[in-house]
């Protein structure tokens, strides 16, 4: 590492070595020990971050009390709004799972809807057991049903 | 009501959040309280006006009062996502002036700040007085970039995320302001007051663009 990447390092992750990155630790370290360049620019940098730290801060102690005195606005609800957050709860801890389960069963849902509403070429009617109160008749009627068994 | 608010402390952030969401005022309370000095003293930083910083405060809580299921926990730290929408106002509001700096005339700013006796600025010594200078005169990015960084404690990633642009830009925004603040310091009479920049302020180093 040369004094140009220090400075670089110092501008970007700052003077304190917990800002800078790991692998550029022990080189840091090793350029401030052997360079006197490298020593007053770490000074320099330390005293910006000092004077920063130093600079005026106004007093916020009343704000706290004027966020908690103001009166805070109903959450827009309503019986259509309640009865959604119903079905589909909001909160993020709960939509994690709920929302995908309900994504993951819609196409079933749909499948559903549509097998109910319509046949798709397939006729139910074919089948015999419809007609079973004539086929009793039909049977009744021929004398030697069995007897060829 | 004592007991409440001990049981509200000892919450996680997860299910302070959730209490703040069925409408707890105890829960909106202790997050309010928790979170009110970062928050205000990184508003102040970014916007450098008590009252402007008091108003986004407020608006920054109550948004989180009015939606609370916004936040996901998955995605960020609940600090994360309170500063996100603290900038995001600071920015909205500085646009709504149209002052990326907010400072109009940096030559007259200069001169009173080293005149200053306000209450405020009479314990700062010279150094503080262009410092203050300095910071007031970063463009929002940069500055933002700083608090941040320096003020509010977040890795250049957080801060990245919060300002919602790429690392890299980030950490050029950061190199930038502490050369500039280095600069102002260390030698005032390089400032350009035409631009309110040090003068070589806009030229984007081959060093820069190397070791980024």
């Amino acid at each position: 590492m040369n004094i140009k990447q220090l400075t670089l390092t110092f501008e970007v992750y700052g003077s304190q070595p917990e800002g800078w990155p790991i692998d550029k630790v022990e080189e840091i370290y090793d350029l401030l020990k052997t360079n006197s360049d490298a020593i007053s620019l770490k000074k320099e940098f330390d005293e910006m971050d000092q004077t920063l730290n130093e600079l005026y801060l106004p007093n916020f102690d009343n704000l706290t009390q004027q966020i908690l005195d103001r009166q805070l606005p109903q959450r827009n609800s309503n019986l259509a709004t309640d009865l959604l957050n119903w079905i589909w709860p909001a909160h993020p801890s709960i939509r994690l799972f709920w929302r995908p389960i309900s994504a993951a069963a819609l196409p079933l849902l749909f499948g559903v809807f549509l097998g109910n509403y319509f046949s798709f070429g397939i006729n139910y009617e074919s089948s015999d057991s419809e007609y079973w109160a004539e086929e009793l008749t039909i049977l009744a009627l021929i004398d030697n049903y069995g007897e060829d068994l | 009501m004592a007991e409440k608010l001990a049981i509200v402390i000892k919450m996680t952030d997860e299910e302070l959040m959730k209490a703040v969401h069925d409408g707890d005022h105890t829960a909106y309370k202790t997050l309010v309280n928790s979170h009110i000095k970062s928050v205000s003293r990184c508003a102040y930083r970014i916007l450098g006006n008590r009252n402007d910083a008091a108003d986004i405060c407020q608006e920054t809580f109550l948004r989180v009062w009015q939606h609370p299921e916004k936040w996901e926990p998955k995605k960020s730290k609940l600090a994360t996502w309170l500063y996100k929408i603290t900038y995001n106002l600071c920015v909205d509001q500085l646009r709504k002036h149209r002052k990326n700096s907010y400072v109009s005339d940096p030559q007259k700013e200069f001169e009173e700040i080293l005149r200053s006796t306000d209450t405020e600025e009479i314990h700062s010594t010279i150094k503080h007085k262009r410092l203050n200078f300095g910071l007031k005169m970063l463009p929002e990015n940069q500055r933002s970039a700083l608090t941040l960084c320096h003020y509010s404690g977040f890795s250049n990633k957080e801060a990245a995320e919060i300002m919602n642009v790429s690392l890299r830009a980030l950490e050029s925004s950061l190199a930038r302001a502490r050369r500039s603040l280095k600069k102002v310091l260390s030698n005032p009479s390089e400032i350009n007051f035409d631009t309110g920049y040090p003068s070589d302020y806009l030229e984007e180093t081959s060093t820069e663009k190397s070791l980024l």
